[in-house]
């Protein structure tokens, strides 16, 4: 076996020595993709800065004008961009630690040894994160109709109020919210089975045999172990609820009374519907700190917590 | 485990699974149901009187077709071109040794973190300088420039053992033949994964080609359905019936694959 693994590292000290510093063929390799990714992400990233300082009506004709801060100031002084910016944060804040704990409790449930039947429930809760978002968001619409909707039917049945889920700005948002956990918590409990799965048995039955019960070995071992799983899950989790457009585009349209609209929603109606560059590229920005910032700040909790 | 507390926990997750897939089982009961029987209030749970018709009326009222057509070729498209480009880079990165490899590999990690919706606004204008707006080219060309296939190709490319290329070379195989008859036979595992991530991802997109395409004989799936029920909102059968059409395929995708699924997000992470 060692003798194996030294062959092993001799080919490979053979292999680079073989590639002369000055040969073009690694270029010839990776080049198409960098190219490609030099054309359409990294100089629409530059550009989306420049064009965020500049005045252009696309509609009107003519040419981007410098107009230095004056996209960022309208943009902080509309109304509603203040609220677009308000139910972003409500929708992350509530369908991101919903989904995140729902998956939690699918994949500690599904960790038990319970046999075969194991794989069909997995299957089940994976499900709705493989339909198409569009198709998700029509199937909750319909389902939260207010008239005859389900959901409604389901409420009456026990006697529960039934909401005008669309006419209603908090109702429609807690919509969006439903359709996104149900989307996103099979998607949460993968991540996480994979983190139980590293959790090595003998932690577990160290602690059983100190006598601590289930509860205890799931705060005491389990959770603290997932931390850096949690992470991960946090930092994709905010990164795509920030992101947050097709449910609401199709399911609200942003309204009623722009209760649901969202940054990405504000910037495609700034950007596409009006053809103001300018402002919708200071939206993009503001969105680009705010993701920036806050995968920085998640990083930083988490390098402290994991050397714990 | 306790008879008893297994039962328990079995029973708790039928009861979370029944609550998981009601949702499409709603989509599909609704779309069999009559215009007559979808009226009526409370809702029934089992069409009285099943029927197939919604199915061909609605995708005779919209050009479905045409719409499943367009997602199909740009999935295909974007799926060829990806595994082309990350294999290529993935090796490049992973076996050869070359002045700025490190920089331009961190350059494509961190542009995997970008969102499109960020770089919507450049994009566009970019791709009406090229003429390509309301072209399938507009949407498939942004699809290609991730670094996410290039990093699963390396790591993967990374694992395998060096012997059989350096075989392969003293014998006297140049580059592109090393490439293409010894490296990539072995991809198998990592290539089904970058395919199958690949096109779920395509076949979902809705914001960028939302923007892009303009005519309804361009529209793929996503923009031609949130688009056609805005027109039909009132037939409610049609909508779950097209509903379930676009799904089709991802759920036969999913049934077929579904192991490699769930490994391959583990793995990566990704959506």
């Amino acid at each position: 076996m060692q003798q194996a693994s030294t062959a092993g590292t001799a080919v490979q000290r053979l292999t680079w020595r073989r590639m002369r510093p000055k040969t073009v063929i690694p270029y010839l390799f990776v080049g198409p993709q960098l190219l490609l990714i030099l054309i359409f992400v990294v100089r629409p990233l530059f550009e989306v800065a420049r064009l965020s300082f500049h005045r252009w009506i696309l509609s009107l004709g003519g040419n981007a004008t410098y107009a230095g801060l004056q996209n960022y100031r309208e943009l902080l002084q509309d109304e509603l961009f203040r609220k677009a910016l308000t139910n972003t944060a409500i929708y992350v804040l509530v369908s991101v630690p919903a989904s995140i704990l729902v998956g939690f409790l699918f994949a500690l449930t599904l960790n038990q040894p319970l046999g075969r039947a194991t794989v069909f429930f997995r299957s089940a809760f994976y499900v709705p994160v493989v339909v198409p978002s569009v198709v998700v968001a029509l199937i909750w619409q319909f389902m939260l109709n207010a008239r005859g909707g389900i959901v409604n039917a389901g409420l009456a049945r026990v006697g529960l109020p039934e909401p005008d889920w669309f006419t209603n700005p908090h109702y429609a948002m807690l919509g969006v919210i439903l359709a996104s956990v149900w989307q996103q918590a099979g998607f949460m409990m993968v991540l996480y089975l994979a983190g139980l799965q590293g959790i090595p048995r003998v932690f577990h039955e160290a602690a059983a045999v100190d006598g601590a019960n289930g509860l205890q070995r799931l705060i005491g071992i389990t959770i603290p172990l997932l931390t850096p799983t949690t992470l991960f899950v946090c930092v994709v989790g905010v990164i795509n609820g920030f992101k947050v457009f097709d449910q609401v585009y199709v399911m609200t349209g942003g309204g009623p009374a722009n209760g649901t609209t969202t940054i990405v929603q504000y910037l495609f109606t700034q950007a596409f519907e009006f053809f103001d560059v300018g402002r919708g590229a200071a939206a993009a920005m503001v969105l680009l700190g705010i993701l920036g910032l806050l995968t920085a700040v998640l990083m930083l909790i988490g390098g402290k917590e994991v050397e714990y | 485990m306790p008879r008893a507390q297994r039962t328990l926990l079995l029973l708790a997750l039928g009861i979370a699974s029944v609550v998981m897939l009601f949702p499409l089982y709603w989509m599909v009961v609704s779309a069999l149901k009559t215009k007559r029987e979808l009226a009526r209030i409370p809702p029934t749970i089992w069409p009285t009187d099943p029927t197939w018709s919604n199915f061909p009326d609605a995708w005779n009222t919209a050009p479905f077709w045409r719409y499943t057509f367009n997602s199909a070729v740009i999935a295909l498209a974007t799926v060829a071109g990806v595994l082309v480009l990350s294999t290529l880079a993935g090796y490049g990165f992973a076996r050869f040794r070359f002045r700025g490899r490190r920089a331009l590999f961190a350059c494509a990690l961190v542009t995997m973190m970008i969102p499109g919706q960020i770089t919507a606004i450049p994009l566009y204008l970019q791709m009406r300088d090229l003429h390509l707006l309301d072209h399938p080219a507009a949407v498939v060309l942004p699809a290609l420039s991730g670094g996410f296939g290039t990093f699963l190709m390396r790591q993967y490319i990374s694992s395998l053992p060096g012997e059989l290329m350096e075989a392969a070379r003293i014998d006297g195989a140049n580059e592109l033949r090393v490439f293409v008859q010894i490296v990539v036979p072995q991809l198998g595992p990592a290539v089904a994964s970058l395919l199958i991530f690949t096109f779920m991802s395509s076949w979902d997109a809705f914001f960028w080609p939302l923007i892009v395409l303009s005519t309804s004989d361009h529209y793929t799936l996503p923009v031609g359905i949130a688009l056609f029920t805005g027109e039909y909102s009132s037939n409610e059968s049609f909508v779950m019936a097209a509903s379930a059409i676009a799904s089709i395929p991802v759920l036969i995708v999913f049934a077929l694959a579904q192991r490699r699924f769930v490994e391959g997000i583990a793995l990566t992470g990704l959506k």
